[in-house]
């Protein structure tokens, strides 16, 4: 066999890459036609997350009230008047859960306008009357877990998911507060006294002086003494009636506008069956307090709205 | 049962506004009130009630 000479070597590898080329070419071919293939078989790629979408300014969103047992929905009273004039209440179920709602038109209640609302304090009246009313409504009839002031809903769906969101919770608030309801309870002390301003006599010597600063001292300390024990009394003779009890800071004059310092600001969860005998206890302690230039007030009954603790709603 | 004693024009507001707005389940509506939003009904409340006993004081008859 004649030996290759270097011309002919020099054509075979020149030939040789140009097939090799050629291959290389038909397996990338290859590689990129099963790439298009794979993409245009697997599912379209997932937009990227949408941000939550903004609140319309037009259209209606839903006004929610309360919370009850779907099984109770039926027992809520027909034409329930909602906070928007018009717009009865109606109930939306989900699971064991019932959400009392109505619409509200979102040009007057979208975040903005309702932001420009409450500093509208005869809109805030008429609101909030409003939405007692209905509670009160539906709560002559069944138990309820009432929900802040102004919490609004797109749909509901939303509401829906709300209820299933927190169903268990709410559940066991229901059975709670079944066959209850909300007593509030405030004292005021005697009007602002004016006897500590009570002139010195022109001849005051030293000690007489000394001696009339320690006896007005005394005697606000006794006055003070007093008001807490009858507080403290009161709260005692309420909460053995009550199942539980909440004490709240007292309102400062400027907010409840009486010349007398509120003492106290309760509320008692009562059983029904005890709404007389809290009355009774009230009215003889109150006879008695009132001899004493003190005033005690009781209202009710309220929905239970301090018996319901925002975050999770249980019994406190 | 239960009468609607607590809506009437009876109660205060600021007592109204205590429990509704304090008071009460909190779930995520869609649209709900901040802590600000509480606290601007209240500079609204004492601003009203200072006002009504400024009235009462200078003897300006009050619609009831």
């Amino acid at each position: 066999m004649p030996v290759p000479d270097a011309d002919d070597v020099a054509a075979l590898v020149a030939e040789s890459r140009a097939a090799g080329r050629a291959d290389a070419a038909a397996r990338l071919r290859e590689l990129w036609r099963d790439a298009y293939l794979e993409a245009a078989a697997a599912p379209p790629v997932p937009p990227p997350a949408p941000a939550p979408a903004p609140v319309p300014s037009e259209g209606s969103a839903w006004w929610v009230y309360c919370v009850a047992a779907a099984a109770d929905a039926g027992l809520v009273p027909p034409d329930v008047a909602g906070v928007a004039p018009g717009s009865p209440v109606e109930i939306v179920t989900s699971g064991h859960l019932a959400a009392v709602v109505s619409p509200v038109p979102l040009a007057e209640f979208n975040d903005e306008r309702l932001r420009e609302h409450l500093e509208d304090l005869a809109w805030v009246e008429q609101v909030a009357r409003a939405h007692e009313a209905a509670l009160e409504a539906v709560m002559g009839a069944t138990t309820i877990v009432p929900l802040r002031l102004c919490t609004i809903c797109l749909t509901h769906e939303r509401v829906g998911a709300l209820l299933d969101e927190q169903a268990s919770e709410l559940a066991s608030a229901l059975d709670a507060l079944r066959g209850r309801a909300e007593w509030g309870l405030k004292l005021f002390g005697p009007p602002a006294r004016n006897a500590e301003a009570a002139p010195a006599a022109e001849q005051d010597d030293g000690r007489t002086y000394l001696e009339r600063k320690r006896r007005v001292r005394a005697d606000r300390e006794e006055a003070q003494r007093e008001v807490t024990e009858r507080a403290q009394r009161l709260h005692d003779a309420l909460g053995a009636e009550a199942v539980a009890s909440a004490v709240n800071p007292p309102q400062r004059p400027e907010a409840h506008g009486r010349d007398a310092e509120m003492l106290l600001n309760s509320a008692y969860l009562v059983e029904d069956a005890r709404r007389d005998r809290l009355r009774a206890v009230v009215d003889e302690l109150a006879g008695e307090y009132e001899a004493h230039g003190f005033a005690v007030e009781l209202t009710g009954p309220w929905p239970p709205y301090n018996f319901v603790s925002p975050a999770t709603p249980a019994l406190s | 049962m239960t009468s609607p004693v607590a809506a009437s024009q009876d109660v205060a507001l600021v007592d109204l506004v205590d429990r509704l707005l304090n008071g009460g389940v909190v779930i995520a509506g869609d649209i709900t009130l901040a802590v600000a939003d509480v606290d601007l009904v209240y500079v609204g409340l004492r601003a009203l009630i200072s006002s009504v006993a400024t009235a009462e004081a200078n003897g300006v008859p009050l619609p009831r």
